[in-house]
């Protein structure tokens, strides 16, 4: 079909820069947390573009700035043809009404003093979706298809366990019947026997309603699982972008041939024989990111060029993206430098 | 769809949930404190002092105000308590038509102690109400608002912070209390104000530490993606949240303000005796202390008694206020 080809979101140059003020009474802008620093991606419809990184790298913050609850300093997020850093008061609120957005902490994300039914049954009134008792009988169904029973309706947040209460904030995103989710790291909190009921629910809902995802998380095995592509964050860049087989198979970004040596594989003999790539240092701060590649002050096979120059964010083939200047030979040199 | 393992609730083991009454944090917080004793305690001796603030006049086995010549006759003047025999004088010793004796103009002290009940609750409810407004309004804004908006309301908030209240007390009252405004309500209008044109900065700090962390909150970031409006995420969402602290502070604003106006009161610059029997604000438990003290030899019983009444409905907000806030925040 050629719909499934056409991107729901196109977004270009994205940055999400928070500034830092001074103390005292002026509060001058001493400088900026570059929290996202130019992301160029797209999401076709239908699809679920993993995007991973470390804590602090901005997953959860290109999230909020894709949703307008952060608005971006540059760039463009173009949804289905709007551009939604353009929209303002009423006409971003009814965009709301197509993107919607999954928190990780469902102790938070939901309202302690509101009950189920109002919870799930606000972005219903807010958008005047149905009227009177409808709204009832909206919210009973909803909850039936996150697969909580509709009993439930007049409890409170904290008579749920952390499963039920993820279930709840599906239910409130899926309430305003939208095309997009960003998902953002809807199971880092739960156990992992619930981990994985949440990901198959989300997986059927996806089937069922149409729904297109960007599933942020910081758990590999869990993005390889749910995604069609994966994108792979380190401070405020995206470092590597492909089709998830092909970026677990073929990991061609340093930072990704780390992060994926990090991964324990669920069989001793194999796990024996694992061979971890060690990143040395910390992260460098955001406030401050280094010259050139973002990557360049922890990575084994850096170059002098690293250092000066920023690499393209560039297609290697079959939609393959990386930014790096060894990405052809990085794997052969990681290699060298394991020995 | 999810399988029906999958669905929360169709387990057997879970069928006896169904039938649990739902619990809202607010009834949780009720059960608390109904197993509070001492907080228990206090409302009804509470609810017991409304009574008789709002009865008085059927109570008070005599009217609070000046009396007739044929009463003043029979009730004479500086009487002694009933248990008391006053050898010099006969006419003042203690009868138990007036259990505790007479006062200079030949009140009734009981009968005052009674009606001075009706100044103190609502000397310490009508200001708290006053502060609360004032102070949830200005923290809702400044919270909410932030920015420069912000900056200025809180700048203002601390000058009224840090000014000494007896002393803007005093001259409110000493510029005001013989205008006719002043003598409103037997002055306890120009209490209320003065009392919470300086409280309510208190408030407005918790508020907006409170609407500051609770803007950061992902359930009111969850309802801004949803599309809810701005003015029903400040009352639908961040003010309910923050009505367990106000409730607490409010519960410890009125034995504030109480002893506030028996303070004023003691030291003459707060409510005017008043002899007018219809008059429903007659005397205050402050004003009685003054009086008793200079019949502190003669007659004790006028400071103990009125001494007594403001210790004992002070503890019982005090008490009150302690269990709401172990009930309301179990946490702390």
């Amino acid at each position: 079909m050629a719909v499934q080809n056409e991107n729901l979101l196109d977004i270009n140059g994205l940055k999400m820069h928070f500034p830092v003020k001074s103390n005292g009474l002026l509060r001058r802008t001493v400088g900026a947390v570059k929290a996202v620093d130019g992301l160029s991606f797209s999401v076709k419809r239908g699809e679920t573009l993993g995007l991973v990184g470390e804590s602090g790298c901005g997953k959860s913050t290109t999230g909020r700035a894709i949703l307008q609850l952060h608005r971006p300093t540059a760039g463009t997020v173009n949804f289905d043809g709007k551009e939604l850093t353009k929209l303002n008061g009423e006409s971003l609120r009814q965009m709301r009404r197509k993107v919607q957005i999954i928190f990780q902490d469902p102790y938070a994300s939901l309202n302690p003093r509101m009950t189920v039914g109002d919870i799930v049954g606000e972005p219903i009134r807010v958008h005047n979706l149905r009227t009177g008792k409808e709204v009832r009988t909206r919210v009973e169904e909803l909850l039936r298809v996150v697969g909580l029973n509709p009993y439930f309706i007049n409890r409170y947040p904290h008579e749920f366990s952390g499963g039920q209460r993820q279930r709840i904030g599906i239910a409130r995103a899926l309430a305003v019947e939208p095309d997009f989710i960003v998902c953002d790291e809807p199971v880092s909190a739960l156990d992992v026997s619930i981990q994985a009921q949440i990901i198959n629910l989300l997986q059927d809902l996806q089937g069922q309603f149409g729904l297109t995802y960007l599933f942020i998380a910081h758990n590999l095995s869990v993005v390889k699982h749910i995604s069609d592509r994966v994108a792979v964050m380190y401070l405020g860049k995206m470092v590597e972008l492909a089709p998830s087989k092909q970026l677990y198979a073929n990991p061609m970004h340093p930072y990704t041939q780390a992060l994926l040596s990090a991964v324990p594989i669920p069989d001793p003999e194999v796990e024996k024989q694992r061979q971890r790539i060690i990143l040395q240092g910390d992260v460098p701060s955001p406030l401050n990111p280094p010259s050139g590649c973002h990557f360049h002050t922890r990575c084994p096979i850096v170059i002098d060029k690293c250092k000066a120059e920023d690499p393209p964010f560039q297609d290697y083939g079959g939609g393959h993206f990386v930014a790096c200047w060894r990405a052809t030979e990085s794997q052969a040199q990681m290699e060298k430098k394991l020995q | 769809m999810a399988t029906a393992s999958n669905v929360a609730g169709t387990n057997p083991a879970q069928a006896q949930e169904f039938t649990r009454p739902v619990r809202s944090l607010w009834s949780d917080a009720w059960l608390r404190l109904r197993r509070n004793r001492l907080a228990m305690a206090s409302i009804v001796y509470l609810f017991l002092l409304a009574l008789v603030a709002i009865f008085a006049p059927v109570i008070a086995p005599h009217s609070p105000g000046r009396p007739t010549t044929t009463e003043l006759r029979e009730r004479g003047v500086y009487r002694q308590a009933a248990w008391v025999v006053d050898e010099k004088t006969p006419k003042r010793s203690g009868i138990w038509k007036f259990p505790l004796g007479t006062d200079s103009a030949g009140g009734d002290v009981l009968s005052r102690l009674i009606y001075g009940t009706r100044v103190s609750m609502v000397v310490g409810f009508i200001p708290m109400i006053f502060t609360l407004t004032i102070g949830i309004t200005i923290g809702l804004i400044s919270g909410f608002a932030g920015g420069k908006l912000d900056s200025l309301l809180m700048r203002f908030t601390d000058i009224i912070f840090s000014l000494p209240d007896i002393l803007f007390f005093i001259i409110v009252q000493t510029a005001f209390s013989q205008t006719a405004f002043g003598k409103t309500f037997n002055g306890l209008l120009l209490i209320f104000l003065s009392f919470s044109a300086v409280n309510w900065a208190s408030v407005a700090r918790l508020v907006r530490g409170q609407v500051l962390s609770l803007k950061e909150k992902e359930f009111v970031e969850a309802a801004e993606a949803v599309g809810v409006r701005r003015g029903s995420i400040l009352f639908r969402h961040i003010l309910p949240n923050t009505l367990a602290p106000i409730i607490v502070a409010g519960a410890f604003i009125v034995p504030s303000a109480i002893v506030t106006e028996a303070t004023l009161s003691f030291l003459g610059i707060g409510i005017q005796p008043d002899t007018n029997p219809n008059n429903p604000f007659p005397t205050s438990w402050g004003q009685m202390i003054l009086e008793g003290k200079s019949a502190i030899d003669s007659q004790p019983w006028i400071l103990i008694a009125s001494a007594i009444a403001i210790a004992s409905i002070t503890i019982a907000f005090v008490a009150l206020g302690d269990g709401l806030r172990d009930a309301l925040d179990p946490r702390q």
